[in-house]
């Protein structure tokens, strides 16, 4: 094999000068004539049935051209959640329906002329409620005689409806009971996560409109166009062949837009009225009406011999998915199947819990998917039983976490939503990140310094190991087609979903290794469900692992054509030939550009088009490995947690792009950060949110960073295209448990409820004087 | 109501913006689609900033009356796609650009600091993308990259 | 886009903007940033009056001390030697105010008028001593204390802010404490102290608690145990005990117990800081 030149090497970004000049490339970006704005009615209600809904007011005001509300739309159970098909989400959503469950369903929308007349036709709209009990505490949602969320008949998925639940699992692997009695040293609490929201800097938009053959077109700021394409079609009875999904470049989503949430609205305007129709979320809106972070309660039990290997694993989770079901039991089978297999050591284990619906806003896909929830509530378990024992937590978590050649019986008992995939780990670097991570932070150094600063400040280090996955095996499907020009320049179509990540860059590097020639040889398409084959889209840590296996078969096949052709030129076989940087070499040394190359096969010579499309289908979900370590400073007297050195050392398999390896690193660290330090959305006793805008609920600015440092350790996955896995979610998972476990350190107190706010530390100093 | 302005130093003429529309809802209006950032209207993202007077400031609160008379620079102060600016340069070589929406706006508040100051050190820099919110990156390449900027030479940018 | 908002007028001069309020009253308002307007945007609000063209923006030091035009911007003030003030302590306090885009839409007016329960600069303003001077067809030069002792938002009907002055305090020892979520955040809870010393003896204390939330409030009760004594940990240990609970409220944000811990950390702190920096002096 030929040493690789593009691969590894961190390339700029393909759309990245066009990104760096703010050319029209988002969905608003954009403007048709003649087209409508559309504004929803958001209930004011947490739980109530629609008496009646009067537009009369609303009607009439100048410029209004369509409302839609339960009276006037198709009533489709679906889900709104944009995952493979059938989905394992609840149906459990209508377009609008007769009854509201959360202070922020939908209840009718305005398309009007304007946006200033649809919000003031919004105002007009007199809705006649009939309230009832609401459920915000998971715990409530269970009990005998709650009220049920979901009494619409034609719920489907839901594991029972009846009691409010959405997902229940009792998963059991030797005799977990029996286990922690016989530990010698037991670890237990019960870790509590918050509602957060992913705060895509480009809120959820669409914009619809008929083509010239009256097809229903649908640009959206979307990470699942096909998943979009197929819910569309269903909930509006459309054939696919009538739905065309363009996702433009797309302004952040980190799972947020793993959802069809305006879609078929605008659809319908565009398709009653056959003019063009925008919808756009306001901030407000983005934070209340999309979805969230689901708030997790999480009780772990832990038993260890005396020697500190773990024995026994105990996981009940009761998760909140708020009034409907979206990504509900994916996301809490992940919390277990991401987190259980990284201590394969334990032979007992049990992974038990509720998913639940309330009368809250909606929690979906979230960037960790789970596993954020999980670790924080394991990792912290481990500390915990670490200071029982008065062993060093790094050297707890090296006596027992997974490695090269090991597997885990959760790979096979959990999935997504179902069963899971046996799988052997193939990489692992792991023990490297830790030993670099540790050395870098210097670890032992740190730990040998005093705790106490002065009279009213304290410092801790902390840390944390991770995995996550790659790809859902034998489920998510992901395609790629790759045509060379006369030019020899190649245009790569992708259903992969660039949202920003880098992706489009990536997979075309792939490419460009793989055939041998420059990046920049290459146009990306990506998406556009007329012209891209089909992918699932930009979820589940996927996109460079599954997607590139699509676009590495694809450009194989590719370069066998090219040297096909060449081979007739040179009359030689063709194993004998080699591309180098764009140039067809012989044993000769004689060359024959890939221009050459086209124009002889589109023009002159056997005439045929060089292109070829392959598909990927994941045998195994390769988990990426990271090690965290924090450094924290406490004021004792107000609570104020300040981080202030972050190590980071993660494998990924091989990086393809360095430098964007090292940016989602990055991001989904800060994100992280935000969930332990300071985002939370708040809600009154009935269900409205408190904060919903930048305000009050705050993420990270420049002004926030600790001192970074990212240790790239490279293993190679045999899997993955040219040795990669993936790198989007893995470490959002780590600042929760790595913070809470620092200022345990520091204090002897164990941060249970997230986010780690000053008043929050503060209350727990105080309990503990 | 008329409206007279320098946009990106030609001198500019919109007859029909109304006294209650922010600078932001014109510019787009007229299809300056380069500024982003239609939905926090609160000035609280940043990812609608432009210069005034060479001042970034959030076009979302600038009521579009101000700027008679004075000066709006747009990113296409800096560069176009095809002669970049060595800052837009520096942000691509850092990674520091991933989805893209909140970066016209880092990249002229970071014009701003370095036209005033060519070698800010870095807590000058961190300050100066403060008012910018990006959920993508963790702010770190776009400080590296500017850092790199206010290393060269005076004049070099 | 404020749809109720007719027409935007540009006055050359503060009788001509004080006319024009007068024509339209009780339906126009003043745009100095204009950020107040566009956050929270008024139906009853058809008019704007602009006051871009009036020469408001200016920093002076004049012999009575710092004068900053109503129309100056933070950022403007921030990046004149207006920060020198109290030390430099005043520019290390605009620096944290806001983000920097939104210190280039504030101006020193708006957040006098608007007074919102964050401002940091309102326990600094009123602790300096400030005077206020309203245009109403005249100047008038008041204490900032007794503007706000009345009913300002009334006066502010039918007077503009031009100036502000702050006072120069020589021998005087300031400090301040923010509370925010993060370092980009309102206040929620601030503390400012001001201390004069003659001869190791407290002549002087200006003390206000800001952000309760809710506007600032002077610690009369704790100025008085510092007056007249040393600085020293024993009057600082007086001072602190003397602050009530009853002070500070609760919202969302915070708690009652919790913003009253903060102003106790917060008092503490800053008189310390005095006593060390006095001690320095020396």
């Amino acid at each position: 094999m030929v040493s690789r030149t593009v691969v590894g090497q961190s390339v700029d970004k393909l759309d990245g000068p066009a990104l760096v000049t703010g050319q029209a490339v988002y969905t608003d970006d954009f403007s048709l004539p003649g087209m409508l704005f559309g504004k929803i009615l958001w209930s004011s209600r947490a739980h109530a049935r629609i008496r009646a809904i009067d537009t009369f007011a609303a009607e009439r005001l100048p410029g209004i051209r369509l409302i839609l509300h339960h009276g006037n739309v198709p009533r489709v159970a679906y889900t709104t959640a944009g995952q493979g098909f059938p989905e394992p989400s609840p149906y459990d959503s209508f377009i609008f329906d007769r009854k509201v469950r959360f202070v922020g369903d939908r209840v009718a929308a305005v398309f009007a002329d304007n946006l200033i007349a649809a919000q003031e036709a919004v105002d007009l709209i007199r809705v006649e409620y009939e309230d009832l009990p609401a459920i915000f505490q998971p715990e409530e949602a269970t009990q005998p005689n709650a009220p049920i969320i979901h009494d619409e008949e034609e719920i489907r998925g839901a594991f029972d409806p009846g009691h409010n639940l959405v997902s229940h699992l009792d998963l059991k692997i030797g005799d977990v009971e029996q286990s922690l009695a016989q530990a010698t040293y037991q670890a237990e609490g019960t870790w509590i996560t918050q509602f957060a929201q992913h705060v895509p800097m480009e809120t959820h938009i669409v914009i619809t409109y008929l083509d010239e053959w009256s097809r229903l077109v649908v640009r959206s700021s979307t990470q699942v166009p096909f998943h979009a394409r197929r819910i569309i079609s269903r909930l509006l009875d459309l054939p696919i062949q009538k739905v065309r999904v363009i996702k433009p470049r797309v302004g952040g989503g980190f799972g947020g837009k793993q959802e069809i949430l305006l879609e078929d609205l605008c659809a319908l305007a565009t398709l009653r009225t056959r003019r063009p129709a925008r919808i756009e979320l306001s901030r407000k809106e983005e934070f209340v009406s999309a979805r969230l972070m689901h708030p997790m309660k999480i009780q772990v039990r832990l038993g260890a011999d005396s020697g500190g290997q773990l024995q026994a694993m105990e996981m009940r989770v009761l998760a909140n998915t708020g009034a409907y079901g979206t990504h509900g039991s994916t996301v809490f089978f992940n919390t277990g199947s991401k987190t259980l297999p990284l201590y394969n050591k334990a032979s007992h284990v049990r992974f038990v819990g509720d998913v639940v619906y309330t009368n809250l806003p909606v929690p979906g896909a979230y960037r960790g998917y789970g596993a954020t929830e999980g670790y924080f509530a394991l990792e912290c378990a481990m500390d915990q039983l670490a200071a029982k024992m008065g062993m060093d937590p790094l050297l707890l978590r090296r006596k027992n976490h997974i490695r090269e050649g090991e597997t885990s019986p959760i790979f096979i008992k959990l999935g997504e939503g179902r069963e899971g995939v046996d799988q052997t780990v193939q990489s692992c670097g792991l023990d490297r990140c830790i030993e670099l991570g540790m050395k870098a932070f210097k670890w032992d150094e740190k730990r040998k310094n005093p705790r106490r600063i002065g009279s009213d400040r304290a410092r801790g280090v902390g840390m944390s190991i991770l995995m996550q996955g790659s790809s859902i095996p034998r489920v998510d499907m992901a395609a790629a087609n790759l045509r060379m020009a006369e030019d020899g320049s190649f245009h790569l179509f992708l259903g992969a979903t660039d949202i920003g990540t880098g992706s489009d860059t990536i997979l075309a590097q792939i490419a460009a290794e793989t055939i041998g020639l420059p990046t920049q040889r290459f146009t990306v398409h990506s998406s556009d469900t007329d012209f891209s084959p089909f992918d699932k889209g930009a979820y589940a840590s996927s996109t460079t692992y599954l997607s590139g296996q699509a676009v590495y078969k694809a450009a194989l096949a590719v370069r066998k054509q090219i040297l096909g052709v060449a081979g007739l030129w040179f009359h030689v076989e063709p194993s004998t030939l080699e591309i180098c940087q764009g140039v067809v070499f012989n044993r000769q040394g004689a060359r024959l550009t890939l221009e050459e190359i086209g124009y002889r096969s589109y023009y002159l010579a056997d005439q045929q088009q060089i292109e070829a499309s392959a598909s990927a289908l994941s045998q195994a979900s390769p988990p990426p490995f990271s090690a965290h370590f924090a450094e924290v400073e406490i004021d004792l007297e107000t609570g104020i947690v300040r981080p202030l050195d972050y190590v980071v050392a993660v494998d990924c398999g091989v990086a393809i792009n360095p430098e964007l390896a090292r940016g989602q690193v990055l991001g989904s660290l800060i994100n992280g950060i935000g969930f332990a330090l300071s985002e939370e959305l708040l809600f009154s006793s009935r269900g409205v949110a408190l904060n919903p805008n930048f305000l009050d609920y705050k993420i990270l600015t420049s002004l926030d960073l600790p001192r970074i440092e990212i240790i790239p350790v490279e293993t190679n996955e045999p899997t993955g295209p040219y040795g990669a896995k993936s790198i989007g979610e893995i470490c959002i998972n780590g600042p929760l448990p790595t913070l809470a476990n620092a200022i345990f350190d520091a204090t002897g107190i164990q941060m249970k409820e997230a986010p780690f706010t000053a008043e929050r530390v503060w209350r727990a100093l105080k309990r503990n004087e | 109501m008329q409206l007279s302005f320098k946009l990106n130093g030609s001198a500019t003429q919109w007859e029909d913006v109304y006294p209650g529309e922010n600078l932001l809802e014109v510019l787009r209006r007229h299809d300056c689609w380069e500024v982003k950032g239609n939905n926090c209207t609160n000035g609280e993202c940043g990812a609608c900033t432009i210069l005034l007077d060479g001042i970034p400031v959030p076009s979302c609160t600038v009521f579009a009356a101000r700027v008679e008379g004075r000066n709006v620079d747009t990113i296409r102060l800096l560069g176009d796609p095809d002669h970049l600016h060595p800052l837009q340069q520096a942000f691509l070589r850092h990674g520091a650009v991933q989805c893209g929406y909140c970066i016209p706006g880092m990249l002229l508040s970071a014009h701003a600091l370095l036209v005033r100051n060519p070698h800010p050190n870095r807590d000058e820099i961190q300050q100066s993308l403060s008012g910018h919110l990006c959920r993508c990156t963790g702010y770190l390449q776009q400080i590296e990259a500017i850092e790199e900027m206010a290393r060269l030479p005076e004049g070099a940018e | 886009m404020q749809p109720n908002i007719t027409d935007y007028l540009q006055p050359k001069s503060l009788p001509e903007a004080i006319a024009l309020m007068a024509t339209y009253s009780g339906r126009a308002a003043l745009v100095g940033g204009g950020l107040d307007l566009s956050w929270r945007p008024r139906q009853e609000i058809q008019i704007l009056i602009g006051l871009d063209r009036i020469p408001l923006s200016y920093i002076e030091w004049r012999p009575e001390g710092l004068v900053i035009g109503a129309g100056t911007t933070l950022r403007e003030l921030a990046d004149s030697n207006g920060g020198s003030y109290l030390n430099g302590l005043f520019g290390r306090i605009l620096d944290r105010i806001a983000t920097p885009l939104l210190r280039g839409m504030i101006t020193v007016g708006g957040a006098l008028a608007r007074a919102y329960p964050w401002s940091d600069l309102l326990p600094i303003f009123l602790g300096c001593q400030a005077h206020i001077t309203l245009f109403d067809g005249q100047d008038h030069t008041i204490p900032l204390e007794s503007f706000y002792q009345g009913s300002f938002r009334q006066l502010l009907k039918r007077s503009i802010i031009r100036e502000l002055c702050l006072p120069t305090h020589h021998q005087s020892i300031a400090a301040y404490q923010r509370f925010g979520r993060l370092q980009i955040d309102i206040p929620l809870l601030n503390q400012f102290s001001r201390l004069t010393l003659v001869e190791e003896q407290i002549e002087k204390a200006s003390l206000w608690l800001g952000a309760r939330p809710g506007f600032p409030v002077r610690l009369s009760e704790v100025e008085a145990v510092l007056l007249g004594k040393p600085l020293n940990q024993v009057t600082i240990g007086a001072a602190v005990s003397v602050l009530s609970p009853s002070l500070v409220g609760a919202d969302f944000r915070l708690s009652k117990e919790y913003r009253h811990n903060l102003a106790t950390v917060f008092l503490r702190r800053n008189l310390t800081e005095i006593w060390s920096q006095h001690a320095t002096i020396i």
